[in-house]
């Protein structure tokens, strides 16, 4: 059995700097693409286009996000964070300030589309957090990755006032410029993130074993499984609640409010998750997350809507909204160690794009046949309860592997 | 641990408080040139109420073109040169040109789009 040794020196990287850089790579990943919306508008009038223009290449972006994320986290967990945080905030750089000259729905799908799709999976989430749980001590790690996924949600919730600050000070194209200084900032950071796993600090594993371990592990898939109800959750919820609310006789003041309300608790719920991750079960903590998730949509979707019922529901689902990131990140990293955690994450979190997906066009796709979401909230309950059941047997346990004899 | 919730404590506080500068700043470059007119958000003080506030843009002859999340801010519209110092001179603090804003600028922890159907639905 190999044996786990502390986290080596990190000379001028120490872990206080390690986890505020990686928190601010989160903040400015997650910020700069939530006000992505605010050019909806402003783009599609500038040139002509139909609205349908824009929101395809937001598809094609976030395909490659989550398509992206296991090579980027293959890549930096074998080159190193520090180069794949770099080539992609130069990539997210490069597309969002090239977005602003983007005159042909071609050249929008490329910049707005591929380039960021691209650069954000090189600065995603999964890379990030990877290299804090590989930097920081083990007894730290559920806390920094709660700090890091609660750095992201307050990105989101702040920089969409922002953007939009922005676009009337200086106009949209402009603007875009502005973000794309802002995504072009990780770049320097990562120099902190940089470097990968030293070998020792796991068992001696080439990535393609590191693959087929995780593939054989019953947990792994569970966590796969688990994280893709996660995705269709936040998504179908994001996208379809507001017309939800409006359809049951609501202003839409109230969607917007009821939005902003789940950004601010997504902070605090993703922080205290993570806290918790240090001291409780990992796994107990995700099966109460979902369970609670089909509590609070079931009670929200039987009792009358009022605007405090709304207010509530969001308050309640911020909480359980990105609490789940940083226990699954955990999970990974506990079971499997932190040598390979980028690419095993990486795998996970397109679990959780692939259901996102999901929960946006099945949200969609069934109000279109049954002219209700009625059939949807009733399939993300029953989806809140499966998560629930699947994350109760994950062997949470890291696991032993035995070293080659030697001779 | 207590250290730790120091530490996330002040990183919040840290990004709030460049956050706020970096917004008041560029509001304060956002604001119309007294003699701007065409469609604006006016931007009434927080103590005041929706009707305080559309009574005051009222009195300045605006048309209302709609109400916001804010009671205290109102989309507003008129021609007539001259039409932001007359809200300035009615109370409001800061005067901005109206932005195409919808509820799907709030896009979700997945960037998803919205679907065709949804987007003809809210606008």
């Amino acid at each position: 059995m190999a044996t786990a040794v502390p986290t080596p020196a990190l000379t001028w990287r120490t872990p206080l700097l390690v986890i505020i850089v990686g928190c601010t790579i989160a903040l400015l990943n997650f910020g700069v693409r939530s006000g992505f919306g605010l050019f909806l508008e402003p783009i599609s009038a500038a040139n002509g286009w139909g609205r349908e223009v824009f929101a395809f290449g937001i598809a094609i972006q976030t395909v490659l996000w989550g398509a992206g994320q296991p090579f980027a986290g293959a890549i930096a967990d074998r080159y190193g964070s520090g180069r794949v945080l770099a080539g992609g905030a130069v990539l997210y750089a490069a597309g969002v300030a090239l977005t602003a000259y983007s005159t042909t729905p071609a050249m929008l799908h490329v910049t707005l589309g591929v380039l960021i799709g691209l650069g954000l999976a090189g600065t995603s989430f999964t890379v990030a957090l990877a290299a804090i749980a590989r930097m920081v001590p083990p007894e730290k790690r559920s806390w920094a990755l709660g700090i890091g996924t609660a750095a992201g949600s307050l990105g989101q919730f702040l920089m969409v006032p922002l953007g939009q600050a922005f676009i009337a000070a200086y106009g949209w194209a402009f603007a875009l410029i502005l973000l794309s200084l802002f995504a072009l900032a990780i770049a320097p950071l990562a120099t902190v993130l940089a470097g990968k796993a030293p070998e020792g600090t796991g068992a001696q594993q080439s990535l393609s074993e590191a693959l087929k371990e995780a593939g054989l592990q019953r947990s792994y898939w569970l966590l796969i499984f688990g994280f893709f109800v996660c995705g269709f959750h936040v998504s179908f919820i994001q996208t379809h609640l507001p017309a939800y609310i409006v359809d049951r006789g609501l202003d839409p003041a109230t969607g917007a409010w009821a939005l902003a309300l789940v950004g601010l608790a997504n902070v605090i719920g993703s922080y205290t998750a993570g806290v918790l991750g240090g001291k409780r079960s990992k796994k107990y903590l995700l099966s109460f997350i979902y369970g609670a998730r089909a509590v609070v949509i079931a009670v929200f979707v039987m009792l009358p809507m009022t605007e405090i019922s709304v207010l509530i529901f969001a308050f309640s689902m911020g909480l359980l909204w990105l609490s789940t990131v940083p226990l699954t990140s955990g999970l990974v990293a506990q079971i499997f160690g932190p040598r390979y955690m980028a690419t095993l994450f990486g795998i996970v979190f397109f679990s959780h794009q692939v259901g996102g997906f999901l929960g946006v066009w099945l949200g969609g796709r069934l109000f279109d046949m049954t002219g209700s979401y009625d059939l949807v909230w009733w399939i993300s309950i029953g989806l809140g309860v499966f998560a629930a059941i699947v994350h109760w047997p994950i062997d949470e346990r890291p696991l032993v592997r035995v070293a080659p004899a030697t001779a | 641990m207590a250290s730790g919730h120091k530490l996330a404590l002040g990183f919040f506080i840290a990004v709030a408080l460049l956050w706020a500068a970096a917004f008041g700043l560029t509001l304060s470059q956002a604001e119309l040139p007294p003699d701007a007119s065409g469609r604006v958000i006016a931007v009434y003080p927080f103590r005041w109420s929706g009707a305080a506030s559309t009574a005051a843009a009222m009195r300045t002859e605006a048309r209302l073109v709609r109400e916001t999340w804010l009671p205290n801010i109102l989309e507003l519209a008129s021609d007539e040169p001259g039409f932001v110092a007359r809200l300035q001179q009615e109370g409001a603090i800061g005067v901005y040109r109206a932005q195409p804003f919808t509820l799907f600028t709030l896009s979700g922890c997945t960037g998803m789009p919205p679907g065709p159907l949804s987007l003809r639905r809210l606008g």
